[in-house]
């Protein structure tokens, strides 16, 4: 699994409708319609890219800001598309309230139904945007960094209990 | 302004308390200093972690802390990464010489470093102290006329 755009909504149809239509502009993508096997994917394989339905089903417990809260943990530079077919008045470009804004951090929102060339254009950007930053490692770091400093001290501390067994595990490596 | 390398032997002195640390944070923590380390060093320290994590030792929170240490020194300029994707070609070079024809002992990652390094301090057109908990690494820089040019050596016992 190499794809470049994780697509999850629980619709099927939207999901299908979003990877032909990526396919067709040659951009790689897999769709997924449960959140939970969406970030067990993802965390086996991130995309740098993910397109995410804002509305999952009640039972699911999670909304499209949730999901992208922890794909966000596990690789921070991800972008996201947002997208909605509700008439949500937070959700309205004009009309985030702060909190939303803050979560989404700058990523983008398309309302449904979809118009396919504006996501492509978006999901083009954000792949260019992606590139760039990949070659950056302090661009990368600081992503990281905004989810919590942890200062070397710290971390020495944390450490003290099984620094046998890391030095053990990197010494090993080594040895391979 | 003094410019060093560092392996990931010593580089984990940095999140570990022992004899080293001290020397490492010295270098690191200086803003006249500039440590570099190569990018193979993220995998090799993600695998140490994941090794200790798959034993049950730590949790995945503790990894992620880890992690986010290493990454809060990148965001603060203490640590550089150099790039190895075009290290691999002159990386298997130097097994070939050191490894195939004088019969030392040079690993994967050992020549991935070493390279790396050669390529900052040409790149720079300054020598660069190689920092290394690795005694037998050490050894091989001062040993081969190669390195010189472009290297000291700093063997941190432990």
């Amino acid at each position: 699994m190499n794809e470049q755009v994780l697509v999850i909504d629980d619709e099927q149809d939207a999901v299908d409708s979003i990877v032909e239509g990526l396919a067709l502009q040659g951009i790689s993508s897999r769709g997924d319609t449960s959140p939970q096997t969406a970030i067990e994917s993802f965390q086996a394989s991130p995309t740098d890219v993910v397109i995410v339905d804002y509305v999952f089903p009640a039972s699911t417990g999670v909304t499209g800001v949730d999901i992208i809260a922890q794909l966000k943990a596990i690789k921070p530079f991800t972008k996201f598309i947002l997208i909605s077919a509700w008439i949500d008045k937070d959700l309205d470009e004009n009309t985030l309230t702060d909190e939303l804004r803050n979560k989404l951090q700058g990523h983008r929102y398309l309302p449904k139904p979809i118009d396919i060339d504006k996501l492509i254009a978006s999901v083009k950007e954000a792949l260019e945007m992606t590139q760039t930053e990949s070659s950056d490692w302090k661009s990368i770091a600081q992503q990281y960094v905004n989810q919590g400093a942890v200062n070397a001290e710290e971390v020495r501390q944390l450490n003290e209990k099984i620094k046998e067994h890391l030095i053990k595990a990197i010494d090993t490596k080594a040895e391979e | 302004m003094p410019n060093y390398y560092i392996d990931t032997s010593a580089l984990k002195w940095r999140y570990l308390n022992g004899n080293p640390t001290a020397y490492v944070n010295g270098i690191m923590d200086d803003p006249n200093s500039e440590v570099i380390t190569s990018e193979f060093t993220m995998l090799e320290w993600s695998n140490a972690l994941a090794s200790v994590l798959k034993e049950h030792i730590i949790d995945f929170s503790t990894f992620k802390t880890n992690e986010r240490a290493l990454m809060t020194d990148i965001a603060g300029d203490r640590l550089f990464l150099s790039p190895f994707a075009r290290s691999i070609e002159k990386a298997r070079y130097l097994i070939e010489f050191i490894g195939a024809l004088h019969r030392r002992s040079l690993r994967t990652g050992d020549s991935i470093h070493l390279i790396s390094a050669i390529e900052i301090s040409t790149v720079k057109r300054e020598r660069y102290t190689f920092v290394t908990s690795d005694q037998r690494l050490a050894s091989i820089i001062q040993d081969f006329d190669l390195f010189h040019a472009y290297l000291s050596p700093m063997y941190l016992a432990r």
